[in-house]
């Protein structure tokens, strides 16, 4: 984890304007509101901020800009941080000690659409691939959209996937026309 | 760091509103006619207390009434309920443009939940939820 830290540490934030920037502001006030009020309830219930945690001022022209700190909290996955959706860079890590211990927070979540493996053991991957209930679930990369990936959800998420070429097939029917290219009649009757 | 500070949250109940929000509330009524609240649950309403007409949106057999803010009943899903009941809901009023299709939308400013988590004693002297409208 030290090492992970160094490295949001290292996050440049800042206009949307420079190439170096990694990282911009909120698109709106009430969406900074929002994720305050996340990192507030997140420290109500104990979670410990492991870095960033509130509010970032850059001064000069960006300076009243809707920049929020990376931030990361580390806590229970019964937490509220952990369970609903913050929509800004907040980030909720938790420790588990075996596979089946891992399964069980992946999937203890009233959503399902976007999920991460993570791991050089093959066979682990395929196992958590078919395990976690969810849509999506990017193995040794994250946040990959091909254009024409097929798009799911369990649980409460999904709404949309009928956006998908997959879902035409639902308003069709099925017809096949067993045709015989025999100039000879059958011979039945 | 937007603090809720004691004095904005009335005792007891799992959820009420600031002077601000009630306010607003009102505003809406006069407008709309009679409202409720729906906590959305994230993704594309944003987590926002969605507010509409009564009447206008279905309450489901699985929702929970948690309480009502400004004579508004104010209701969570069942299954979001069960991950969220250790905290008492603030509804509060910030700028904006408001959430989507929530009637305070055009009106500059949002309805916004603020949560704090219930002391041991307090959650256990809650009276059990309503389901359904």
């Amino acid at each position: 984890m030290e090492r992970a830290l160094v490295r949001v540490k290292a996050i440049k934030q800042g206009s949307p304007l420079d190439p170096a920037t990694m990282i911009g502001a909120q698109a709106s006030s009430e969406q900074l509101e929002k994720i305050l009020s996340y990192l507030d309830i997140g420290r109500q219930e104990g979670a410990k901020v492991l870095i960033g945690g509130g509010r970032a001022h850059h001064g000069g022209e960006l300076e009243g800009g809707f920049y929020i700190e990376p931030t990361v909290f580390e806590g229970h996955n019964r937490m509220r941080i952990f369970q609903e959706e913050i929509f800004g860079p907040v980030l909720a890590v938790t420790t588990f000690k075996t596979d089946e211990e891992a399964l069980e927070i992946a999937n203890d979540t009233l959503y399902g659409l976007g999920a991460g493996v993570w791991s050089r053991d093959a066979n682990r991957c395929y196992r958590f691939g078919r395990s976690v209930q969810a849509g999506r679930v990017w193995t040794n990369c994250y946040h990959a959209y091909p254009a024409h990936a097929a798009f799911g959800g369990y649980k409460q998420s999904g709404v949309g996937r009928e956006n998908h070429k997959m879902m035409l097939a639902h308003y069709q029917q099925t017809k096949n026309l067993l045709v015989s290219y025999s100039a000879q009649k059958l011979g039945f009757f | 760091m937007p603090i809720v500070s004691e004095s904005q949250i009335p005792a007891g109940g799992r959820v009420s509103a600031t002077p601000a929000a009630l306010a607003l509330i009102e505003e809406l009524r006069t407008q709309h006619g009679p409202v409720l609240f729906h906590q959305s649950g994230g993704c594309c309403d944003g987590s926002s207390p969605m507010c509409f007409p009564q009447g206008e949106f279905h309450i489901g057999d699985d929702d929970v009434r948690l309480g009502t803010i400004g004579d508004a009943p104010f209701y969570i899903s069942g299954p979001q309920f069960e991950y969220c009941q250790h905290t008492h809901l603030v509804i509060d009023v910030v700028a904006g443009r408001g959430g989507m299709f929530s009637l305070e939308n055009g009106t500059g400013r949002r309805f916004l939940t603020r949560s704090r988590l219930f002391a041991a004693e307090e959650f256990a002297a809650l009276p059990p939820v309503e389901k359904g409208a």
